[in-house]
């Protein structure tokens, strides 16, 4: 419970936080605010949730016997990143997730 | 892939048993890890390295690793990461690890520019904060205000108290994680929960300790309040199983 607690609490008031900095990003005139919080919240934390309650409930003998394969499986995807042609869109996606980095100024 | 390498360190350590005090326990630990360290090297994304690395670690300790391999890894790890960043590849790791060590003699507006624009906002927070939604570091000058920086604009809005509460929150999560893998039903889910434990907590610990300039500035996102939705997801799969393992735990002491 006390976990449970901890882990709610993290989730909770980094919501309120990120969406107090997320005017920061707003008032810098960003125009894919309206995508970056859906990203966080309704993907990150929404869909989170969703993954959580999952792997809450597979048992631990699936995990034990998928572990190999997840492995395998997060190794083979981790290294598709160096594939050319997925590097065009890894570039899009990045300039979706980090705008500031491309429509904005460095001050 | 840190869940994934987390998984299979504790599925690995797990099956060995005593045998991991001996040569073929430091044997599995770089086993496990030569596939990912070859991958970040090639990215390079040193940040998520040293977190998968930690975690790892932690579990090839939890697991009843000997002293001298324990002592023997952290050296070379040092030696190795050293060694890189002189090579040009590598160079910016140099250029980081140089800005920790003098973030006074660093240009304020080039590689000492971050950690000077959190500090400012932390320190501008005082005891209780500006107030919710209150910042202006993250208006202006604090690169990635809902990224990595994320925890200047939380120092600054609710202050020391609220900085410490987070860190609170986070210790609470790692102490709480150590206690579930105490107390775990079987070696596997016991290795398990040590390496979501330290993944979690010591991903939010590295960032902190960045913010504040105790450590590099390495690129790691704050656990469950950084911007991002699939670090979010992976974070989120992780405290599920520890969840789970904790729900364990105490079906078993009943």
């Amino acid at each position: 419970m006390v976990l449970a607690g901890t882990i709610l609490a993290l989730i909770v008031g980094g919501a309120l936080v990120f969406s107090s900095a997320a005017l920061g990003l707003l008032a810098r005139g960003s125009t894919h605010i309206s995508s970056v919080v859906f990203n966080h919240f309704v993907l990150g934390i929404g869909l989170g949730l969703f993954i959580a309650a999952v792997a809450y409930i597979i048992d631990m003998r699936t995990w034990r016997a998928l572990a190999p394969y997840l492995f395998g499986a997060s190794l083979v995807a981790t290294a598709l990143v160096f594939i050319p042609g997925s590097r065009i869109r890894t570039r899009r996606r990045e300039a979706l997730d980090r705008p500031w980095l491309y429509d904005l100024p460095t001050i | 892939m840190k869940i994934g390498a987390v998984l299979f360190a504790a599925f690995y350590f797990s099956q060995m048993r005593e045998e991991t005090g001996t040569w073929r326990g430091i044997a599995a630990f770089l086993g496990i890890m030569a596939l990912p360290i070859c991958i970040m090297l090639l990215q390079p994304d040193f940040g998520t390295l040293g977190i998968i690395t930690i975690s790892v670690f932690s579990i090839f300790v939890a697991a009843g690793a000997r002293a001298r391999d324990i002592g023997a890894i952290m050296l070379a790890s040092i030696v190795i990461l050293g060694l890189l960043s002189l090579t040009p590849r590598y160079s910016y790791v140099y250029e980081r690890i140089d800005t920790f060590f003098n973030p006074a003699e660093q240009n304020a507006l080039g590689d000492g520019f971050q950690i000077r624009q959190s500090l400012i906002a932390i320190g501008s927070g005082g005891i209780a904060g500006r107030g919710f939604g209150q910042g202006v570091q993250k208006f202006t000058y604090l690169p990635e205000p809902m990224g990595d920086s994320i925890y200047a604009v939380l120092a600054e809005e609710f202050g020391f108290l609220g900085g410490t509460t987070l860190i609170g929150l986070f210790l609470l999560l790692a102490i709480r994680g150590y206690a579930v893998a105490a107390r775990a039903p079987d070696l596997f889910s016991g290795l398990l929960a040590v390496g979501l434990s330290t993944y979690l907590a010591g991903e939010a610990f590295i960032n902190i300790a960045a913010m504040l300039g105790m450590a590099p500035l390495t690129g790691i996102p704050l656990t469950f309040i950084s911007q991002g939705g699939s670090a979010m997801l992976v974070s989120l799969a992780a405290a599920g199983i520890l969840l789970h393992i904790s729900r364990r735990t105490k079906n078993a002491t009943a």
